[in-house]
């Protein structure tokens, strides 16, 4: 997907065999979701040759879990962009992060974080037994970082336009240009979960964080054009450590 | 034209009784005729309320109105301590309709908010949006390039 990724594992001992593992995992889901890959999947779907019932497993999860998100969020979140071509990356990114954490715990790993396009799944406690540190970007200046969070089996994920631009819309609008709010960072139970809603949450504008406010297990931290932030009101508990 | 006459009279009687039934109770039409209670959830969300700085709030315990909530009555109590909004308690509030009470689940939260600053710590991750690296090799390889001799 083209986006950095970092695997840190803290456990004392592990596999050295781990991180090829894991970037094989990746390159795989990349060659099924990519989108401009020709011979993907998503391509091959979106040109119209092959039918719901012929994708693979994988794939209908994906549509499933993107159903059930649009439903979840009243139609703020869809995998179908302007062009009415389906583009599932927005799942797929919190979905294949998961899957890798899945895979590390398999092999016996409790002590790790995911890292992929900055979106994050932390398991367990870094080298020094504490929670994982992890700064929230400053969207006014990217190489600043204004608040930090002490994460242990959380998923985090940041929804913005300020990085790669027009990528996220507004379903119910697309004349909405979406100016309200720079930034929307939401942490749940595990990153598929935070991922999927982050998105939505921001495209519904400074009513995001009312959204994720209702949702239990959820907290997110919001930063408007103004250079304000605003929190859900359990998100205090994650700034200690 | 007697047979018209005679029958109009009778429409125009059952009209106006259906009407005095539909609109009878309490005086006019009630807002759960036109909205039934699924319909608050499709009501869009509601930006937030903002709190200001903490040196604007005096500690102590404060009483709100009893506000007219059109079902009822809504009156809340708050707790101010080191200038922070510590408690908020509902003294009252309308319990008497079903679609009341959905209201009120779907009542606006007062979430706090703050100035974002520059932060130095020792972190192990940052979550942001993202930029694609390929792209931004590809843009730094170009650059590059035409920065050659």
């Amino acid at each position: 997907m083209g986006m950095e990724t970092t695997v840190e594992i803290a456990d004392e001992k592990f596999e050295k065999g781990l991180f090829e593992m894991t970037f094989i995992y990746l390159l795989k889901i990349d060659e099924k979701f990519s989108i401009r890959k020709s011979a993907s999947e998503i391509f091959c779907i979106n040109s119209e040759l092959i039918k719901y019932a012929e994708y693979s497993e994988e794939m209908k999860t994906i549509f499933e879990l993107a159903e059930k998100t649009k439903n979840e969020t009243s139609g703020y979140f869809d995998i179908k962009n302007k062009s009415g071509k389906y583009d599932p990356s927005g799942l797929v990114k919190g979905w294949a992060i998961h899957n890798v954490s899945e895979l590390l715990k398999k092999q016996g790993c409790k002590n790790f974080l995911v890292d992929i396009g900055n979106d994050l799944q932390l398991c367990g406690c870094n080298r020094d037994r504490k929670p994982w540190a992890v700064g929230i970007r400053n969207p006014f200046k990217f190489s600043e970082i204004v608040k930090v969070v002490h994460l242990k089996d959380r998923g985090i994920a940041t929804s913005g336009k300020y990085a790669r631009g027009e990528h996220i819309y507004n379903p119910h609008n697309y004349e909405d240009t979406l100016d309200d709010i720079l930034s929307m960072t939401v942490i749940g139970p595990n990153i598929c979960e935070a991922d999927r809603f982050a998105t939505p949450a921001f495209a519904m504008g400074k009513a995001g964080i009312n959204f994720i406010e209702k949702l239990k297990g959820f907290e997110a931290y919001m930063i408007d054009k103004s250079g304000t932030a605003i929190m859900t009101s359990g998100f205090e508990k994650y700034t200690k450590i | 034209m007697n047979f018209i006459k005679k029958h109009i009279l009778s429409v125009l009687i059952l009209g106006t009784l259906i009407s005095y039934f539909l609109y009878s109770e309490k005086g006019g039409p009630k807002i759960a005729d036109f909205i039934s209670p699924e319909d608050t959830d499709s009501f869009p969300f509601a930006p937030p309320i903002m709190l200001k700085p903490e040196s604007a709030y005096k500690d102590g315990v404060y009483t709100g109105d009893n506000a007219d909530a059109y079902y009822g009555n809504m009156q809340v109590s708050i707790v101010i301590q080191n200038g922070k909004l510590i408690d908020i308690k509902t003294l009252d509030h309308p319990k008497s309709r079903i679609t009341s009470v959905r209201i009120n689940n779907n009542a606006l939260p007062i979430l706090k908010s703050e100035a974002i600053k520059s932060q130095s710590a020792k972190i192990s991750a940052v979550s942001g949006a993202s930029y694609s690296s390929r792209a931004y090799k590809a843009s730094l390889a170009s650059a590059l390039s035409l920065a050659m001799n």
